[in-house]
C-alpha cells in the first residue's frame, strides 16, 4: 500500500536538487577537527554520529560549530566524492553557508517541522530554488 | 537586502565570475543575518592560510579564484602559516608541506595581499577608530574593536575571501553602534592584585570568555598592567578562544567606554569573581603540575617589538637553561633585528611568518611546553599536547633554572 507522500518546507540558502539516505544529528557539527576530509566520516570525540560516512547523505544538524575553515573542509570532501548531497540546519552559519556555495551543495534551513521529526535513514528528495525549498519522501 | 546598482551588477556576473561569487556569498550571509545593506570596508584580514588547514582543495580552489579574476580591492592581510618561509628546514618542516604553504601565499600575494603573515595585524596595519574592517582571527577582532574602537565582526576565514574581493560585509553585529554595548558586567576588584601580581592576564581573559560565552562584556576595576598593548593582545587572544566574543568595552581603554559611562547600567548583570574562580576556568587547558617540558613556547599571539626587546634583554643576563621558541612576525625582522641577534646568540630560537598553534611541533621535537597564553594553550592541549600556562616574568625565570 503506497502511503501519501510528506513534504517539509523551509528557506532556501544555497540553491540545487538531489536524493539521498537521511542522516540527522541533534548535535552541532564541526567540520574543521569534526570530519575526516580524506574519509568523509565524523570523527569528534563524544559526538553522537562518530564513526558515521556522511557521503552522499542528506546531512540534517542544527548548525556548524568550531572554526571556520570548516567551510574550506566542505569543498575538500566535495572534490573528493566524499560531500553530503544536500545539507538542512534548523539554523546555517557562516561557515555552513560559505562552505555550501563554495562546494555547490543544496542547502536549506528553518525546515517547518523539528529536525528530530525528520526520519533517520530514509531516501528523500531535496529541491532548493530561489524561491523555494523543500524535502519529500 | 538593499544592493546598490553596482552590487547588483556584480551580483550578475558583469564584473566577472570571481566577483560574483564573492558577491553571491556575502550577499547570502548578510541576508541570513538579515542586513540590511552591505558596508564598504577598509581592511580585509584572512584566516585559514596554513596547508594545514585548507588542504590541495583549498589551493586549488584559490587557483580557479585567482584565474576567474579574483583580486582584493581592499587592503588585505594574512594570518600565520604552517612554516617560517625561510627557515623551514631548521623548523624540520617536510619539503612537500614548505611548497604548498609557499604556493598558497604566492596565490594570495598574485590576487594582490599584502605579505604580512600575522595574528597581529593591528601593529602592522594602518587602522584608526571608526574604520569598518572585515577581519577574520579572534584576538585581532577583539583589539581592533575593544582597543583601537574599529568596527570588525568575527568573520570567517574563508568568508574574509570573498569580502576582501568585494571589499565590502555585510551590515550587521558589531558594525552597527547599537550592538556594541555592554551585555554584562566583570568587576575585577577581588582579582586585580593577583592577577597583576603573577601576570595571569591570560587567565582572566580565558575566564571571561568561558563565563561570558557571547555578547559584549564591561569590564571594570582592571589590573594596571593590563593598559599595556602586549598583555591587553594576551587577555583578548584567551576571551576568543574561550568564546565567541569580537568585543569587550575595558573601562577606560576602549573608545566605546566614553559612549557608555553615562549610561544606566543598573539593569545589567555584574559578576566579581575570586581567584579561585579564574584560576579554575583554565584548568581544562592545561595540566598545572607539569614539571618536565621540551620547550618554552612564546608568540601567542605574535610577539611585539617591546616583547622580543624585553626577552632578549632578560636572556642577556640570565642565560636560558631550557629550550626557548619565539615567534612573531617577518615585518620586525628589521627593527628587532640586535635583539635576535642577541637571542640567538643565547640559543633561542626565533620564527617568522608562523605560529605555534599552526606549526607542526612535533617535527620540531616538541610534545610538551610552558606558555604564556591561554589561546596556544586551548589549541595545543586540543591537539595532543602537553601544556602549562603561567605569567610571562615566570615563564622567563623557568627558562634559565
Amino acid at each position: 500500500m503506497r502511503q501519501n507522500s510528506i513534504t517539509i518546507y523551509g528557506r532556501p540558502l544555497v540553491y540545487g536538487a538531489c536524493e539521498g539516505y537521511t542522516l540527522v544529528s541533534d548535535e552541532p557539527i564541526s567540520f574543521y577537527g569534526g570530519v575526516d576530509p580524506s574519509t568523509g566520516r565524523i570523527v569528534e570525540k563524544g559526538h553522537p554520529l562518530k564513526g558515521q560516512k556522511i557521503s552522499g547523505k542528506i546531512l540534517i544538524f542544527p548548525y556548524g560549530k568550531g572554526s571556520t575553515v570548516g567551510s574550506y573542509i566542505l569543498l575538500r570532501l566535495k572534490r573528493k566524492g566524499l560531500a553530503p548531497s544536500g545539507i538542512i540546519n534548523l539554523e546555517s552559519e557562516p561557515i555552513i553557508i560559505v562552505g555550501c556555495i563554495i562546494s555547490q551543495i543544496p542547502l536549506m534551513d528553518r525546515p517547518s517541522i523539528e529536525l528530530k521529526d525528520i526520519p533517520n535513514n530514509r531516501l528523500i528528495k531535496m529541491v532548493v530554488s530561489r524561491d523555494k525549498a523543500f524535502i519529500t519522501w | 537586502m538593499y544592493l546598490t546598482k553596482e552590487e547588483e551588477r556584480i551580483l550578475d556576473g558583469e564584473m566577472g565570475e570571481a566577483r560574483q561569487l564573492a558577491m553571491e556569498v556575502v550577499v547570502k550571509v548578510g541576508e541570513v543575518m538579515n542586513a540590511e545593506k552591505l558596508i564598504p570596508v577598509k581592511s580585509a584580514h584572512i584566516s585559514g592560510v596554513s596547508y594545514k588547514n585548507i588542504g590541495d582543495e583549498g589551493l586549488e580552489f584559490l587557483h580557479e579564484l585567482r584565474d576567474k579574476g579574483g583580486m582584493f580591492t581592499v587592503k588585505t592581510t594574512l594570518n600565520p602559516s604552517g612554516i617560517d618561509l625561510d627557515k623551514w628546514s631548521r623548523m624540520n618542516s617536510d619539503e612537500k608541506f614548505a611548497k604548498k604553504q609557499v604556493e598558497i601565499i604566492s596565490v594570495f600575494r598574485e590576487m594582490g595581499a599584502i605579505p604580512i603573515l600575522t595574528c597581529t595585524p593591528y601593529f602592522y596595519v594602518d587602522i584608526n577608530a571608526g574604520d569598518h574592517l572585515a577581519w577574520a582571527e579572534s584576538n585581532a577582532v577583539l583589539y581592533a574593536n575593544s582597543v583601537i574602537g574599529a568596527f570588525t565582526n568575527r568573520e570567517g576565514g574563508p568568508l574574509a575571501v570573498f569580502e576582501a574581493i568585494v571589499g565590502k560585509a555585510p551590515y550587521v553585529g558589531l558594525h552597527l553602534k547599537r550592538n556594541r554595548f555592554p551585555s554584562v558586567i566583570f568587576d575585577l576588584k577581588n582579582v586585580r592584585d593577583y592577577v597583576k601580581e603573577r601576570g595571569l592576564y591570560a587567565n582572566l581573559g580565558y575566564y571571561i570568555g568561558y563565563i561570558a560565552k557571547k555578547g559584549v562584556p564591561l569590564i571594570r576595576n582592571i589590573p594596571e598592567g593590563l593598559r599595556e598593548k602586549d598583555t591587553l593582545k594576551l587577555f583578548l587572544a584567551a576571551i576568543g578562544a574561550s568564546s565567541g566574543i569580537g568585543m569587550v568595552i575595558l573601562e577606560n581603554i576602549s573608545p566605546e567606554y566614553l559612549n557608555i559611562m553615562r549610561e544606566n547600567l543598573s539593569c545589567l548583570e555584574t559578576l566579581a569573581p575570586d581567584v579561585k574562580e579564574i584560576i579554575d576556568a583554565s584548568e581544562k587547558i592545561q595540566k598545572s603540575n607539569l614539571e618536565d617540558v621540551d620547550a618554552i613556547l612564546l608568540g601567542c599571539p605574535h610577539l611585539s617589538l617591546n616583547d622580543i626587546r624585553r626577552i632578549a634583554i632578560f636572556f642577556k643576563y640570565r642565560k636560558p637553561k631550557k629550550r626557548v621558541i619565539l615567534f612573531t612576525a617577518r615585518q620586525l625582522k628589521r627593527p628587532a633585528k640586535k635583539y635576535v641577534e642577541l637571542l640567538e646568540k643565547n640559543n633561542v630560537e626565533v620564527y617568522y611568518d608562523t605560529c605555534m598553534v599552526v606549526a607542526d611541533l612535533r617535527r620540531m621535537n616538541v610534545s610538551s611546553c610552558i606558555v604564556d597564553s591561554a589561546k596556544a594553550a586551548y589549541y595545543l592541549t586540543a591537539q595532543g599536547y602537553d601544556v602549562k600556562i603561567l605569567g610571562l616574568d615566570e615563564v622567563l625565570k623557568v627558562a634559565t633554572e
